[in-house]
């Protein structure tokens, strides 16, 4: 089935099985590399992206139900090769030890400080509620959404 | 994958019902937070899938007369989130905020967790608490449920014909009633080893209306007729939710549980049946 899929603004045209989990159009097909899965169960959070802005776990959607719609991943982060207020604030508070569970955390906090740039820390507990880490413990992930709710509030990067 | 799945993609509710009478085999997707773990463990075969998704008028919500309607479609954050659940049925958005994750609520829809019928899901115990109807379509003809008396009706199991399309759930809210929602997992927002939807009336002082319905422990979420029926005319002092208490956890049946005890989960059903009945009695307006 011909299918058109927008991720970061791009859009591209597949012929597919409908069928087919999103996260292996977009990982495999598409070659958004950011996307990884774990579970492939819808537990462990790492292959979330946004639809629509809204963060979702794309091993549990079909490719024909998202197709048309606004689909981001952690390629649309950075603008003009900068990496984004988030990306440097989990650099910066080592948010990630081995990095395979961090692209689901970066889309999970970027849809969170989209609705609320100032979440209190059971925010932010509630929204990475759906992704696991398995190496850092989950302090210095939290360390690192306040930090970047603080970049973006203050515009620094 | 032997072949490439027929996939459809309706515009409107009667174009859907259409292609499932041709179709009575076909797969409904909705949020597809369930189906897709489904069709990856093989249990449900993906030859023709009617994606639901473009029926927007199915997404509403609206409050009239009395009751709350929640179209199918609606999102378990939509109902987490929406104002007018949280006025006239707050006990329904704190059942979906138990719900999994952000990402699962985001995508996850009140029609689709109906039909699953999962025995440990959130909303069952919630809508046969409330009495809520659940109402299909299908191309020729509509249908009304009963949650509390004909809707689950056994495990995984809701009475859902092959043709239906579930449009809407219609729940009856009163302004004089409290609500209390308990549930205890394995962790926050795991599915439930017992949930307990309660709700509470008085007048002059003296309970005029008891529901309670105990999920995760049976096939279906369970009424605890005895127990309600014994805190009618009490004043709902802590020894009557007590006494009402050991009552649930006396009549509720329990099923085995390779990973939980039966007596452990059936002391769990009166503890939070006496939670649940507690904030019930604290949000009494």
């Amino acid at each position: 089935m011909i299918l058109n899929f927008k991720v970061n603004d791009t859009t591209h045209e597949t012929n597919i099985d409908p069928s087919m989990p999103l996260a292996d159009v977009l990982h495999d097909v598409l070659g958004y590399k950011s996307v990884k899965q774990s579970c492939s169960t819808g537990i462990c959070g790492a292959c979330t992206i946004r639809i629509n802005g809204e963060a979702r776990k794309s091993c549990l959607h079909m490719a024909g139900q998202v197709a048309d719609s606004d689909i981001s991943t952690v390629e649309g982060l950075s603008k003009n090769g900068s990496m984004s207020p988030i990306q440097n604030a989990f650099i910066d508070n080592f948010s990630f030890q081995c990095g395979f569970c961090t692209p689901g955390f970066l889309m999970s906090t970027a849809a969170l400080l989209d609705e609320n740039p100032a979440p209190s820390e059971e925010e932010i507990r509630d929204s990475l509620h759906g992704n696991i880490c398995r190496c850092t413990g989950y302090l210095s992930i939290i360390d690192g959404v306040k930090d970047a709710a603080k970049r973006i509030t203050e515009g620094s990067k | 994958m032997l072949s490439e799945t027929t996939y459809h993609r309706p515009d409107s509710l009667d174009q859907a019902c259409n292609l499932l009478s041709e179709n009575p085999e076909a797969i409904l997707l909705s949020g597809c937070q369930s189906l897709g773990l489904l069709s990856k463990e093989g249990i449900v075969s993906l030859d023709t899938v009617i994606d639901l998704n473009r029926i927007s008028e199915l997404r509403e919500i609206s409050y009239k007369d009395g009751s709350l309607n929640i179209g199918a479609l609606a999102t378990h954050r939509n109902i987490e989130t929406s104002q007018t659940v949280q006025t006239h049925l707050p006990l329904l958005s704190t059942a979906a905020k138990q719900i999994a994750d952000v990402q699962i609520r985001n995508a996850g829809t009140i029609g689709g967790a109906c039909a699953y019928a999962d025995p440990t899901a959130d909303y069952p115990p919630v809508l046969m608490a409330t009495n809520a109807t659940v109402h299909s379509i299908s191309s020729n003809e509509s249908f009304e449920y009963s949650a509390r008396d004909n809707f689950f009706v056994d495990y995984y199991e809701s009475a859902i014909g092959p043709e239906e399309i579930i449009t809407s759930i219609t729940i009856p809210v009163s302004k004089n009633a409290g609500f209390g929602f308990e549930k205890l997992a394995y962790r926050k927002n795991d599915r439930a080893i017992v949930n307990v939807a309660a709700i509470l009336e008085t007048k002059k002082g003296k309970c005029t209306r008891s529901d309670i319905c105990v999920a995760g422990i049976w096939d279906t979420p369970l009424i605890a007729n005895e127990a309600m029926n014994s805190l009618l005319g009490t004043q709902l002092t802590d020894d009557d939710l007590s006494r009402a208490s050991e009552m649930s956890q006396e009549e509720i049946l329990v099923c085995d549980d390779p990973l939980i005890s039966v007596e452990y989960r059936s002391a769990m059903v009166g503890v939070l049946t006496k939670k649940a009945l507690k904030t019930a009695r604290e949000d009494l307006p």
